[in-house]
């Protein structure tokens, strides 16, 4: 589990060959006083390995959280990090073992400073939909001289769920495909009072507040012209390829959450009732991702 | 990992269910009412005794009401009930002015908010707005009304019954909402035994009806005052700090706990503390009242779990500080 | 303003920069130096416009080595080199832009302060070095840090902290790293490459010669050309009994010595030649120390194969004269190899004819009168000949005679006679010229050999690099009794000055960056000694006020600086470690204790991280140790539990334990579950105690 892993730099390299030189200098010029700079150097470069190790030490992440993304976003990894030794860590860098991790991208540098609880945001870009697999979070430092890259493990990050991406020209289909959808609760939702006009529906007169010796009231309803609830179905798109389907549908989730519709989803071997609510749109959302590849 | 899940398993019978002897009458008065339901009852005095407010979670007919009309009873509390229906509005919940013609002025009437215990009963089945109206009055432990503030008496006590939300036809708390009860319970089933002396002895109306209160009010605040001064030393402290960081950090849910909900679990905590005898908080009181306080305010990412499971889920993975 | 130069690593580099160069500025040519104002000038306008810094950088560059080259400055001297390296090093500063390249620049400069450091001398050039080596720190670190999470004294404070922990590691490197004697080129000769590459073209005629004119030999020692590498089997003798034999002398004509006119012949030579494996062993009549070694001799112009004296044994492609030379069959207008045994002392010799005698008893006519009545004198007052001789060493030892390396003297006829009588100062010939003429005027058979003494033993090695500076001459007279052996002079009289020393060795420092010293023309060499005086002259004046005042710490202090830091070599290194125990010296040994050294103070400091983290709550350790205890009985406290819970489940499954648990963890739950603070340290010290009692009972 704890496997520290430490590797000379570029910049590492450079300073040993600088130390080969000045021993040769010291060596051909038999100067002592050369020696002592180059055996100078060297002690130095040995103990910013034990200041490194020290960068590294004494801090541990406790939690990580993540929250599902769509593919082509970054998936944020909220780290919560324990520091206990009181020492200042800086120029921390995370890294993970994921191939697709472009080496271009700048990493952050993070700091660690008090003895308080921290958090930090690891982002790492995705580009396919599914589970993201669980990978190990490591914590890498050059501090202090720059001539080697210590790390260590910090944490194992969770597996994580990429939502397809969310793209499509069509618009949602209006069909209620022949499947009544149940009517909307809110069309029952009672929204207040206001004082009676002629013409109102008498069913609707509040006889309560009448009878508190009030005026003449009647109750007012919301919502009485909610959008019926519609199908999202998967042999409605035949026309466009398969990553396109699941692309497709997932705008229509999105799009349906943003209008407030209540829809049901109808995938290959899948029936979703409609409903609405965060709760309905994640497991949507995870069935989608989890389609699995075309054969 | 075996003996941690024993551990959890048996968490609820590890915890002895005895009472100080101040209380000890009140507790067997309330067993005696409702058989076989020691935890829950134990739970619900500790709600009272933290100043909170509690919320039983359950199927109809699973002993809701008689819980709370037996606490209102035992502790001597003015007692109100209201059912909440689809055509409740906040006014007949709070009170409002009427007009009197005789004395050509407005008289404040006041609604079934203003008593020491008010059974909220089958509170999703009220419009939102009404519900805002009865969890504002419980926040505030007043109401504000026509421009005028009136406070609520003292211990002011709501003890909301829900039905599950799968019911149809209900509207269920918002989660904001929930975070105003302080302890959340299920009744369920009772055992065997107690189901049989339930229904073969006498009606538990009619037991109400003769049953006189042990304590009286002010005992009450006196009880909670005590509760208060339970020490609390800097490792519960950070022991309770642990559990909701872990709330937050933790990717199994999908909103950490706030820190009222923080401070109502310390307050619980020190209630069953105080409950079980103790001057001093232990991390096993924290437990206790842990998957009752904080279930209800988590939701798990992938849904479908109890509250329940949710608070132990917690309990599992954080670490006691030494 | 203060943002001109970049960030704050910029500026750091450029100051290391000019630090380093600062000691050999005044080796700067002008020229040179107003081009390293030019970058510094143009900065900002280099750094916007790519189009300028191309052309800048090339037009300096052109200038620079334009300049050099129509002066005809050398393209291997030191300040070729360093003015070259100085202006490269600011012109990639100006134009660094990114971390790697500043790294870089700040690591060259510090090769540069190395070079630059030569200038210097003791405790001034240490402290030199030492505070670039920190500038150097100060600019990695910041250049590191980028976010600028430091100030300038975190910085600083950071780098003096290192560099204070590395101390200790820097003495330990310092004392027992093998310590490998330079120039880079004997050890490569070691390693077996040819010897010619380490001579320049033009110092491939030097060398001894089939005359000996005073100077000579003198000249010779200015030059590090090597002659011969010689690999000895087993130990190697102390340097001062090496003697490398080359040309026998025995006509003196007041002014040189000269070989017989056919001294080449080979016909002749083979004739004479003690040939045989025990030829030589047979006319010898004392004997001792004998060694054995390989030798590589450069190629030169003549036949000598400057064996250890005394040869003896055969080896293929030569032979031993009659004078004991081991001479090639051939010219050595290649490397040759050979190996032969040799005896360190010896007398002996095939008695010499009637003519020979009267040769090695020629004294030149009309030439250093007073030499030859010294000798006669001798002479006179004892005829035997080994206490004309020990006279002749008392004379030497009583008669202030100083050796000095002066080159030029001149060769006027009488020269001996001022040498000996007058000025008492002179080279190696003088002497051994001397020695030959009054004890020929004392009728003692005298013959003058000129080879070589000593040779640098490459440490930790048996291999010793014979070169021209090792060039010696010295005397052999023939007694009937024991035949020839040798008598030098050179043990009699006092060695050259150590002012003269510092004067050589500054130069010789000087001369060393153009890999090979151009002897012949030596005027390079005694040029940079006149232009350097202020490098010897500080230096000069300290060691006088040192022998003035032995009192003053500060003169302890550079006296033990000196002794242990300045001179702190190879010998001294091993003698160093027979003190400390060390029964065998050799460099693995050496390199294993330098690394055992470096694990233990690793160790040391790993500790010190330790403890400095980990100041455990007391409460808590004992409970761990409890805990690690009932963890073996399968009892122990799960990390989320609570300890009431723990005593709980302990009274149910395993009652016995309970009593004493009970009692423990309820005062461990007081100690963290109450807040009162009465007597706190007591209950501490008592729970401590109450767990070790119970992890006793258990």
């Amino acid at each position: 589990m704890m496997q520290w892993r430490i590797v000379p730099t570029a910049a590492g390299i450079g300073y040993l060959l600088m130390l080969l030189i000045l021993m040769l200098v010291a060596v051909n010029y038999s100067n002592n006083l050369i020696f002592t700079l180059c055996f100078l150097m060297t002690a130095t470069m040995l103990l910013s390995v034990w200041l490194s190790i020290r960068n590294l030490w004494g801090f541990r992440a406790t939690h990580v959280r993540v929250r599902p993304v769509h593919a082509g976003q970054d998936l944020a990894f909220e780290i919560a990090l324990n520091e206990h030794s009181g020492q200042h860590h800086l120029y921390l860098t995370l890294s993970s073992q994921d191939k697709q991790r472009s080496k271009t991208t700048l990493q952050p540098f993070y700091h660690l400073r008090s003895g308080q609880p921290f958090e930090w945001v690891y982002q790492q870009p995705t580009q396919q939909r599914g589970l993201h697999n669980p990978q190990r979070l490591n914590v890498d430092t050059v501090w202090p001289l720059g001539l080697f890259k210590l790390s260590r493990p910090l944490i194992e990050l969770p597996e994580t769920l990429v939502y397809p991406q969310a793209k499509s020209a069509q618009s949602i289909p209006e069909t209620t495909c022949g499947q009544a959808a149940h009517a909307h609760t809110e069309a029952e939702e009672l929204a207040g009072l206001r004082a009676y006009q002629p013409g109102d529906n008498p069913r609707r007169i509040n006889w309560r507040s009448l009878s508190k010796g009030q005026n003449l009231q009647v109750k007012e309803f919301d919502g009485a012209a909610g959008d019926p609830a519609i199908w999202l179905r998967w042999q409605d798109l035949h026309a466009i390829g398969y990553e396109a389907r699941i692309r497709t549908l997932c705008h229509h989730i999105l799009e349906c959450q943003k209008r407030g519709q209540e829809f049901g989803l109808l995938l290959p071997g899948i029936e979703l009732p409609p409903k609405r609510g965060g709760q309905h749109i994640s497991t949507c959302l995870k069935q989608l991702a989890l389609l699995p590849g075309e054969r | 990992m075996t003996s941690l899940a024993l551990h959890t398993s048996s968490h609820n019978s590890l915890h002895s269910l005895n009472v100080r002897p101040e209380l000890a009458p009140v507790f067997d008065q309330l067993n005696q009412l409702i058989l076989g339901k020691e935890l829950q009852i134990k739970l619900s005095l500790s709600c009272l005794l933290a100043g909170g407010h509690l919320l039983l979670e359950d199927l109809p007919g699973m002993g809701k009401t008689v819980l709370s009309h037996s606490l209102a009873a035992v502790l001597g509390l003015d007692y109100n009930r209201v059912q909440f229906t689809n055509d409740l509005l906040p006014a007949d919940l709070l009170g409002a002015s009427i007009y009197q013609a005789d004395q050509q002025n407005f008289r404040f009437m006041p609604g079934p908010v203003f008593t020491q215990l008010l059974l909220a009963d089958e509170i999703n089945r009220a419009t939102p707005k009404t519900q805002s109206a009865l969890l504002e009055a419980m926040e505030e432990k007043q109401v504000s009304l026509e421009g005028e503030t009136r406070k609520l008496p003292d211990p002011f006590f709501v003890i909301a019954t829900q039905n599950p939300a799968e019911q149809i036809g209900t509207s269920p708390l918002p989660e904001s909402q929930l975070d105003r009860f302080l302890i959340r319970i299920e009744m369920g089933y009772p055992v065997k035994d107690a189901e049989l002396a339930i229904l073969s002895g006498v009606s538990r109306r009619q037991l109400l009806q003769q049953t006189q209160h042990s304590i009286r009010p002010d005992d009450l605040i006196t009880y909670q005052h005590s509760v208060a001064d339970v020490e609390c030393s800097a490792m519960a402290l950070e022991y309770l700090y642990e559990l909701l960081q872990f709330s937050r950090h933790s990717s199994l849910f999908v909103n950490g706990l706030s820190t009222r909900a923080g401070l109502g679990l310390l307050n619980a905590a020190k209630a069953w503390a105080w409950l079980d005898g103790s001057d001093h908080l232990l991390p096993a009181h924290i437990q206790a009242v842990f998957p009752f306080v904080a279930g209800h305010r988590l939701q798990h990412t992938e849904g479908n779990h109890s509250p329940l499971r949710n608070g132990e889920l917690i309990l599992e993975q954080v670490q006691v500080p030494r | 303003m203060r943002q001109y130069f970049g960030d704050r690593s910029q500026r750091l580099c450029l100051g290391l920069w000019f630090l380093a160069l600062l000691p050999a500025i005044h080796q700067l040519a002008w020229v040179h130096l107003l081009l390293c104002l030019v970058p510094i000038a143009l900065y900002h306008t280099m750094r916007q416009r790519p189009f300028v810094r191309w052309a800048m950088m090339g037009t300096v560059l052109f200038i620079a080595i334009g300049w050099i080259v129509l002066n005809g400055q050398p393209w291997l001297s030191a300040q070729t080199i360093i003015s070259v390296l100085a202006l490269v090093l600011l012109l990639k500063w100006a134009e660094s832009r990114t971390a790697r390249e500043l790294r870089l620049s700040a690591m060259a400069s510090l090769v540069l302060a190395t070079l630059s450091s030569l200038y210097l001398y003791g405790l001034l050039a240490l402290a030199y070095l030492v505070s670039c080596g920190i500038l150097m720190l100060l600019c990695l670190l910041a250049i590191n840090d980028s976010e600028h999470q430091l100030s300038y004294r975190q910085l600083l404070k950071t780098t003096l902290n290192l560099s204070v922990l590395a101390l200790p590691v820097t003495v330990l490197l310092f004392v027992t790293v093998p310590r490998i004697q330079g120039p880079l080129w004997d050890i490569g000769l070691a390693i077996g490459l040819p010897i010619e590459l380490a001579i320049d073209q033009d110092a491939r005629d030097i060398g001894l010669k089939a005359t000996l004119k005073a100077g000579q030999v003198s000249r010779l020692k200015r030059s590090d050309a090597p002659v011969l590498v010689a690999e000895f089997s087993g130990a190697v003798p102390y340097k001062s009994r090496l003697y490398w034999r080359g040309p026998v002398f025995s006509d003196y004509d007041g002014i040189s010595w000269t070989l017989p006119d056919n001294w080449n012949n080979r016909g002749r030579l083979l004739r004479h030649s003690l040939r045989g494996p025990d030829a030589v062993l047979n006319v010898l009549t004392s004997k001792r120390d004998r060694v054995h070694y390989e030798a590589r001799v450069s190629p030169h112009s003549g036949r000598w194969l400057y064996s250890l004296d005394l040869p003896s044994g055969q080896t293929p492609e030569a032979f031993i004269s009659g004078d004991f030379q081991l001479l090639g069959i051939r010219k050595i207008s290649r490397e040759f190899k050979y190996d032969v045994d040799a005896w360190l002392e010896y007398s002996g010799g095939i008695p010499l004819s009637a003519e020979q005698r009267s040769a090695y008893l020629q004294y030149p006519a009309n030439s250093n009168p007073k030499l030859r009545a010294f000798g006669q004198q001798l002479a006179q007052s004892s005829p035997d000949p080994q206490d004309i001789l020990h006279q002749w060493r008392k004379t030497l030892v009583t008669g202030g005679y100083q050796l000095t390396e002066i080159t030029d003297i001149d060769s006027a006829r009488d020269n001996l006679d001022t040498f000996f009588f007058e000025r008492k100062t002179g080279g190696i010939e003088h002497l051994a010229s001397s020695t030959a003429l009054v004890l020929r005027a004392a009728g003692i058979p005298t013959r003058l050999i000129s080879g070589y003494r000593g040779g640098s033993l490459i440490a930790l090695t048996n291999f010793v690099v014979v070169k021209q500076e090792h060039a010696h001459v010295w005397v052999e007279i023939w007694t009937d009794e024991q035949g020839w052996q040798r008598v030098d002079a050179k043990d009699f009289v006092a060695p050259p000055e150590p002012e003269q020393r510092l004067a050589q060795s500054a130069a010789a420092v000087k001369a060393k960056p153009q890999e090979e010293a151009q002897t012949p023309n030596s005027s390079a060499a005694s040029s940079a000694s006149q232009s350097n005086p202020n490098a010897k002259k500080p230096a000069d004046s300290q060691t006088t006020k040192d022998r003035s005042s032995d009192k003053g710490w500060l003169s302890r202090l550079n006296l033990g600086f000196e002794t242990w830091m300045l001179n702190y070599n190879p010998d001294r290194q091993i003698e160093l470690m027979k003190k400390g125990g060390l029964r065998h010296v050799d460099w693995k040994n050496l390199a294993a204790l330098a690394v055992l050294g470096l694990i233990l103070l690793a160790l040391i400091y790993g500790l010190l991280l330790q403890i400095g983290q980990q100041k455990q709550d007391p409460v808590r350790r004992s409970f761990e140790q409890l805990n690690k205890q009932m963890r073996k009985r399968q009892l122990a406290c799960h990390a989320q539990e609570c300890p009431s819970q723990w005593l709980q489940r302990i009274a149910t499954s395993q009652p016995p334990f309970y009593p004493a648990l009970e009692q423990i963890v309820g005062q461990y739950m007081t100690l963290r579950y109450t807040t009162s603070t009465e007597l706190l340290p007591k209950r501490i010290q008592q729970f401590q105690r109450d767990v070790k009692r119970l992890i006793a009972m258990l």
